[in-house]
């Protein structure tokens, strides 16, 4: 489950920084826009999600892995809070209409699959304590 | 308690079980042989209440079990009076051997402790049997601690 | 304590394949029904309050801009719309016509900022207005030329102040969602309006003329009839097209029940497959598992209670697949609702909590039904095999 989990959130990651970047890119105007700033901080924190799946594959380690998936609900959640670093004020605009939506889903599509990751390790460990109680 | 057979018969196709009757009372022990295909198995289907004769009668203590009894009231039987073995495992692979053994009593809100258990036991199951596979799924158990958990 | 309830989970997590097909094939069936449904709701809810919003009997815009009109009202595309020759004061004195009001549409210039396009700006006169003022909490009666009321989906507070055609205007009030182009719209006065309109540097995008107008909403007398006041009124007066709100209502109302058939002959087939499905994922299932049930039966576990054991399982298994698949909907809808409505192109709006929960209720129900078909076959033969046939102790 935890594999496939990653897999899914990488899978996720790269969609989203891919359609933030063409499809649902905020706006480009001569100044600089507050929500440019908000897409570059979400692509950050998107490759960093990625990256950290990747390395998750490689290190073999299980407590490496529950640490990425606890980060993975954590930037996921941040991803939806991406507004909060700069928006256009008016609600037809691309940032508005396009690129924060495709973020928010990602970061609900990111935070969740890593939940249940994490939900299913707790519950086999449960499971196996209390078969393992009293061995 | 006693069981009585009279003139039990079931056909399946060209095989069957013959007319039998049979007679046993408390506390005796008997052992039924017989070749391949001769009806043992649906002798035994018959008066343990898991396989309706196509004519005669079972009576447990007096009462027909097929024609007295509805199918609740001879699960309550099977439940109360007779223990039913099968040729292989019959251990449920999704609950514990523990879970296993009261799983009878204790889906209808019967609550077993574990004095009450070694009390039934009288020794038929060792301590360290016990200690070790109580708590494991049927997968986990080698197949002699599966035997002991049907028995 | 082992309870049917433990038995049934455990069963679940011990069968993780299986439960996890069961789990997916409810869960796409739970997202199409809701899909479907809250594309439907939606629609319906901003159908249903089209009329009430538009406020008037008849609609005159200009020959011209037939179809400007209509995507400025519906899906919030900008346009200035303007009349050749303002004809309020000509209908005004016609026979039946009881109330009208002239609305003016001008387009933003382009954001100084990027390549957004402009905003849709309408004009009002507050004093003979009988639409805007409806859908407003506070009396706009006194809306000063420095002022603007803005559509729910503007993305500007009370208070906010913005920039447009050089004049500064702050936001007085806040429209609640209308589903239609007026979300997307802000509401100036007729003063402010001529202010811009007669400035020497956008004169020249007007025509350099007075007494503009876009649209006039016009309210007939009661007990009138509308359609042939209509037919005498565009008789009567040169490029001016007049819709009557209730055709435009029930034009609205036929495409959608367009949408609405189709959805359910896709709901329709979503079902049957489910049914087929899970009918033999949870026969197939059985069959693997009959030996089981012959062992509970052996033990005096009654049919009754080995049916709720199994019974329970696929609830919770069906729950839990509702619940999937209406989360991964509301993933997608919730945040993509701008998109959505504006890819429409009819008047679309969240529909209301109630109607949610009733939505909600009903793919619950469906997929209830749908396990109780798929399990009927499982649950008969629980019932009415014998013991031994399901022991497989038959020799």
């Amino acid at each position: 489950m935890k594999q496939y989990s990653k897999l899914i959130t990488a899978l996720i990651s790269v969609v989203s920084f891919i359609l933030i970047h063409t499809a649902c890119k905020p706006c480009h105007g001569m100044m600089a826009m507050p929500c440019e700033r908000s897409t570059g901080i979400a692509g950050i924190v998107l490759a960093v999600i990625l990256l950290s799946d990747i390395l998750s594959f490689l290190v073999k380690q299980e407590k490496f892995r529950q640490i990425t998936s606890v980060t993975n609900v954590l930037f996921g959640v941040l991803l939806l809070l991406t507004p909060i670093f700069g928006q256009c004020q008016i609600a037809s605009m691309a940032c508005r209409l396009r690129t924060f939506p495709t973020l928010n889903v990602s970061g609900l599509l990111i935070a969740g699959v890593s939940l249940a990751a994490l939900i299913s390790v707790l519950v086999k460990r449960q499971t196996g304590r209390k078969t393992h109680a009293h061995a | 308690m006693t069981l009585q057979a009279e003139q039990i018969e079931k056909v399946f196709g060209q095989n069957g079980l013959s007319p039998v009757s049979l007679s046993l009372s408390e506390q005796q022990f008997i052992c039924v042989t017989g070749e391949s295909g001769c009806g043992k198995t649906t002798l035994l289907n018959i008066l343990s209440g898991m396989l309706k004769p196509d004519c005669g009668s079972v009576r447990l203590d007096g009462r027909d079990i097929y024609r007295d009894l509805n199918e609740t009231e001879r699960a309550r039987m099977r439940n109360s009076s007779i223990g039913y073995m099968t040729q292989g495992s019959s251990l449920l692979p999704e609950l514990t051997v523990w879970q296993n053994i009261v799983c009878p009593q204790e889906l209808y809100g019967r609550k077993t402790e574990e004095p009450q258990f070694w009390n039934w036991q009288n020794g038929l199951a060792s301590p360290m049997w016990w200690i070790r596979t109580r708590r494991k799924y049927p997968a986990a158990n080698t197949g002699g601690s599966c035997w002991q958990g049907c028995s | 304590m082992l309870t049917p309830n433990q038995f049934a989970w455990q069963s679940i997590l011990k069968n993780r394949f299986c439960s996890l097909m069961f789990l997916c094939l409810v869960g796409i069936a739970s997202a199409c029904l809701f899909g479907v449904g809250f594309f439907n709701e939606n629609l319906s809810s901003g159908i249903g309050q089209v009329k009430g919003r538009i406020g008037a009997d008849l609609i005159a815009v200009p020959s011209s801009y037939d179809k400007a009109a209509k995507d400025a009202l519906f899906a919030g595309d900008a346009c200035t719309i303007l009349f050749a020759e303002n004809p309020e004061a000509q209908i005004s004195q016609l026979d039946g016509i009881s109330q009208v009001s002239s609305q003016l549409y001008l387009k933003t210039l382009a954001f100084s900022c990027c390549s957004t396009a402009g905003l849709q700006l309408i004009a009002f006169d507050p004093k003979t207005d009988f639409t805007v003022s409806k859908w407003t909490n506070d009396s706009i009666e006194n809306l000063a030329a420095d002022e603007m009321v803005v559509g729910a989906c503007c993305g500007m507070k009370q208070g906010t102040s913005m920039n447009f055609y050089g004049q500064t205007f702050k936001v007085a009030d806040v429209l609640d969602e209308t589903g239609m182009g007026y979300d997307q719209s802000i509401f100036i006065s007729y003063d402010a309006a001529n202010q811009i309109t007669s400035s020497p540097e956008y004169a020249v995008y007007f025509g350099e003329r007075q007494n503009l107008s876009s649209m006039l909403l016009i309210n007939t007398n009661s007990g009138s009839d509308i359609e042939s006041l209509s037919r005498n009124l565009a008789s009567s007066l040169d490029g001016i097209s007049l819709y009557a709100t209730d055709s435009l209502v029930s034009e609205l109302k036929s495409q959608a029940d367009y949408f609405r058939i189709s959805g359910l002959v896709m709901d329709g087939f979503v079902i049957v497959l489910a049914v087929i499905a899970l009918f033999a994922l949870i026969t197939i299932t059985f069959y693997q598992r009959k030996k089981r049930v012959g062992s509970l039966l052996s033990v005096g576990i009654s049919r009754g209670k080995i049916v709720q054991i199994f019974f329970l399982e696929y609830l919770y298994l069906t729950l839990l697949g509702t619940g999937a698949g209406i989360g991964i909907v509301s993933v997608f809808v919730i945040p993509l609702h701008q998109i959505i409505k504006q890819t429409v192109n009819m008047p679309y709006r969240l529909t209301d909590f109630g109607g949610l929960a009733l939505l909600i209720l009903a793919v619950c129900g469906v997929n209830l039904l749908i396990l109780l078909i798929s399990c009927s076959l499982t649950f008969a033969k629980i019932l009415r095999t014998e013991p031994a046939h399901l022991t497989e102790e038959m020799t």
